[in-house]
């Protein structure tokens, strides 16, 4: 894990943002604390922090507005915290531009995976210097349009391709089903996820089949309810 | 510039009236047998036809005997008494004798009787006509009003069957309305409910769409307007219908009755409390209603008070019900969860008091340990709330699922991942085939389907098997967990889904019985999604639950989508 990293809690919740903080402290990282959407912002100006972790439920904001105003100017990871039966805010978060979510109550075990999964992704850049993009022992080949699973060929069609490539290009990162259906298909699209969890699978299958480890059938993750996330490791 | 008289059934009739025809429609049997009896030109026809015939028939017959005989003429009164009454058969019985006396008894053509005994002849005869006439008319009079009662009994069980009927008061005001229109002879009712007067909102008038006589402001002007007790007021036609009637601008003159317009007004009150007003107006000039008219008005009255006082009393149950079954629930809920919840927190303090007590030195393995079991405890508690709030959303119809197609191993990998650790010492067996429809859920429900299924089977079947399976069955795909546990009777399979049931198992079942909470909101979240759940036994020896989930129809995905 990267270490030393400045993190920022925007948690208007003084006991749980302190014992998240108490942790990160420990594991060596500086932290900032935030209990608004103002002093996030102000904050946000004065360290511009590795990364956010932001709750969405704020007593003068909407944590949106820290979104919104982060990614007009940086491409931060940002990881939203918001309490369950909110899932529209949670897809509304990640389309503008958060990079994951957790839901309350989480366990430090998982942020502390979270954490590394975007952290990782915002140090490197998505593709190699030969145009391939690489996620464990799936390499898809932008320029010459082939995907590989370890040295075996998988063959893909035109929109299973496409899909893998957009879920390749930001590891780490939870995609949410309109995002997909928008890269994919196009904006018409963006509200028929009917077909795209079956599109999914079968793309999943088709990794899995070329696998003997059955690391790359663990590759996408489906988020219920929001869309897929691309195992960042 | 209004005559008022007080009392439903007053009979007080101002006093000579002509009565121009104001039948302006086809008056009600009810209203011809009201109608006072006035000297109808048909009865004067029949006094002077029957009299004429009389004579004839005494002519005839003292021609055919040689001796006249009076009696006959009682004939004549007799049918006029029965069919026209006492004030006609007695002026018959009177003509009677003159027409006797004129015609047969010497000297003839003269009112003058030479015989003495001629004389108390006619006079017995007289006395016998006048009573028989006045007999007849009683026996009229009887008929009459033995009709009248007849017919406004009728009209009151037909307005008492008008209400019973009606679902509320609102639904029998109108029909009430319509029929007191009919039965009592008035030109419009028309029916406001509200606390006072000017309050009042119209649930039914006899003539909708016309305007109304503003009557109501006037009313409230009127000394002692706010007693209970039913009135008429006598009204200028032009004030009436003129907006802001009762400034007291109108000329202080007695109205006359072709401008006048009578209404009546009846309180409709139930234990003291006004509830509203009926009213009513006599057709234009008319005089003012009879007793059996003003009868079924205050029935009319009295009959939607209490249908209001019903109404009333119904949506009182009804809400009382409502909060008694929500209390209900919520004791139920409160009762079942309070182990539920107090068990964790038990656990959590111990841990936590554990690590912070000065006196105990724990090893960091030692306190990993007690930490994790806080983690634990705390799952279970999320585990639990989130139930709680399922079952809230399921009772309060608030679950909107979002239906998507998914292939189910995808969401059943997740869960089992999440939850197997809580599963130990039970193993979990996984069967499902390659080939299986997609379903149609809300992927997020199937999460909570599953880690309840999952969760109830680990409790039952602590270190048993339990095996999670996947079938198509004929456009639904069939999810099923089963367990080696020991079961739950047959008899008390049907009742297992409901809210706050524990099953009585057997022995190798954990102590907690859990809250009775899980299997109904799988079943509720199964429903919602317009799939279904069943429990029978299972193949390993315990309980199987079945969770029906409606399948992708085939060749759904059209062939053209994929290029």
């Amino acid at each position: 894990m990267s270490d030393g990293a400045v993190i920022l809690i925007v948690e208007d919740d003084e006991l749980a943002r302190a014992s998240i903080a108490t942790n990160l402290r420990a594991r060596g990282h500086e932290v900032d604390e935030a209990g608004d959407v103002r002093e996030a912002l102000r904050l946000w100006d004065a360290r511009r922090p590795d990364l956010i972790l932001l709750d969405l439920g704020l007593p003068d904001l909407d944590g949106q507005a820290v979104i919104l105003r982060v990614r007009r100017e940086a491409n931060t990871p940002i990881i939203v915290v918001s309490a369950r039966g909110r899932e529209e805010d949670r897809v509304a978060a990640l389309d503008a531009g958060a990079d994951d979510y957790l839901t309350k109550p989480f366990g430090l075990t998982e942020l502390h995976a979270r954490m590394r999964a975007v952290l990782r992704r915002a140090a490197g850049p998505a593709a190699d210097t030969e145009g391939r993009l690489r996620l464990g022992p799936v390499v898809l080949d932008v320029p010459r349009h082939e995907v590989h699973v370890g040295e075996t060929p998988v063959d893909l069609t035109p929109r299973e391709y496409e899909l893998l490539k957009v879920l390749l290009s930001q590891p780490g990162r939870v995609v949410t089903a309109g995002r997909l259906l928008r890269a994919v298909w196009g904006n018409a699209y963006s509200d028929e996820s009917h077909y795209l969890h079956v599109y999914v699978s079968r793309l999943r299958r088709k990794l899995a089949a070329a696998d003997a480890s059955g690391v790359a059938a663990k590759l996408i993750v489906a988020e219920p309810g929001v869309g897929y996330r691309i195992v960042g490791e | 510039m209004a005559a008022r008289s007080v009392g439903g059934d007053s009979h007080a009739r101002p006093a000579a009236r002509a009565a121009p025809p104001y039948h302006e429609r086809v008056p009600s049997r009810l209203a011809t047998l009201v109608r006072v009896h006035r000297p109808s030109p048909a009865g004067l026809a029949l006094a002077a036809g029957s009299l004429v015939a009389a004579t004839l028939l005494v002519w005839v017959l003292e021609q055919l005997l040689g001796a006249p005989t009076v009696a006959v003429y009682l004939l004549a009164v007799v049918a006029v008494g029965m069919g026209y009454g006492s004030w006609l058969a007695v002026a018959t019985a009177a003509a009677s004798f003159l027409l006797y006396d004129f015609f047969f008894v010497p000297p003839y053509y003269t009112f003058a009787i030479s015989a003495p005994d001629e004389w108390v002849d006619l006079l017995v005869f007289l006395v016998v006509a006048i009573a028989v006439g006045r007999l007849s008319a009683l026996q009229l009079q009887r008929r009459r009003e033995a009709e009248l009662r007849s017919a406004e009994a009728q009209a009151m069980f037909a307005m008492s069957r008008d209400t019973a009927t009606a679902a509320t008061a609102l639904e029998a005001a109108p029909l009430l309305a319509a029929r007191l229109g009919r039965e009592a002879e008035m030109a419009r009712v028309w029916i406001g409910i509200g606390a006072s007067i000017p309050e009042e909102r119209v649930v039914a008038d006899s003539r909708p769409g016309e305007a109304r006589p503003s009557v109501a402001t006037r009313w409230t002007l009127q000394p002692g307007a706010a007693d209970i007790q039913p009135g008429w007021i006598k009204v200028r036609e032009t004030a009436v219908y003129r907006r802001g009637a009762g400034d007291g601008r109108e000329p202080r003159r007695q109205p006359r009755d072709n401008e006048s317009l009578t209404v009546m007004r009846v309180p409709i009150a139930a234990g003291g409390e006004a509830i509203g007003s009926l009213w009513a107006t006599r057709p234009r000039g008319a005089p003012f209603p009879g007793r059996s008219h003003s009868r079924l008005i205050a029935a009319a009255a009295d009959q939607l008070a209490q249908s209001v006082v019903r109404d009333r009393l119904a949506s009182e149950a009804t809400a009382m019900e409502v909060a008694r079954q929500g209390d209900a629930l919520k004791s139920a809920l409160l009762d079942s969860v309070s182990h539920d919840l107090r068990t964790p927190l038990a656990a959590i303090r111990a841990a936590a008091g554990s690590l912070m007590d000065p006196d105990v030195e724990l090893n960091p393995d030692e306190a990993r340990k007690v930490a994790d079991s806080i983690d634990r405890e705390a799952q279970r508690l999320s585990r639990l709330v989130r139930n709680m709030l399922d079952l809230g959303r399921i009772e309060g119809g608030a679950l909107h699922p979002s239906l998507e197609l998914y292939d189910l191993a995808d969401l059943v990998e997740p869960v089992l991942e999440r939850v197997a650790p809580a599963l130990a010492p039970s193993t979990v067996e996984v069967l499902i085939p390659a080939e299986l429809p997609a379903v149609q859920v809300d992927a997020l429900f199937v999460d909570q389907i599953l880690t309840n299924l999952l969760e109830n089977a680990a409790r039952y079947a602590a270190g048993k098997q339990i095996r999670v399976a996947a079938k198509a069955v004929s456009g639904e795909v069939w999810l099923s967990v089963g367990d080696a546990g020991p079961g739950v009777p047959p008899a008390a399979l049907a009742r297992l889904f409901d809210r706050f049931y524990r099953a009585q198992r057997g022995p190798g079942s954990r102590s907690d019985g859990g809250s009775g909470i899980g299997l109904a909101v799988v079943k509720g979240l199964a429903d919602a999604m317009g799939g279904s759940a069943v429990a029978g036994p299972s193949s390993l020896g315990g309980l199987e639950i079945v969770v029906r989930l409606v399948a992708e129809v085939e060749a759904a995905i059209p062939p053209g989508t994929e290029q």
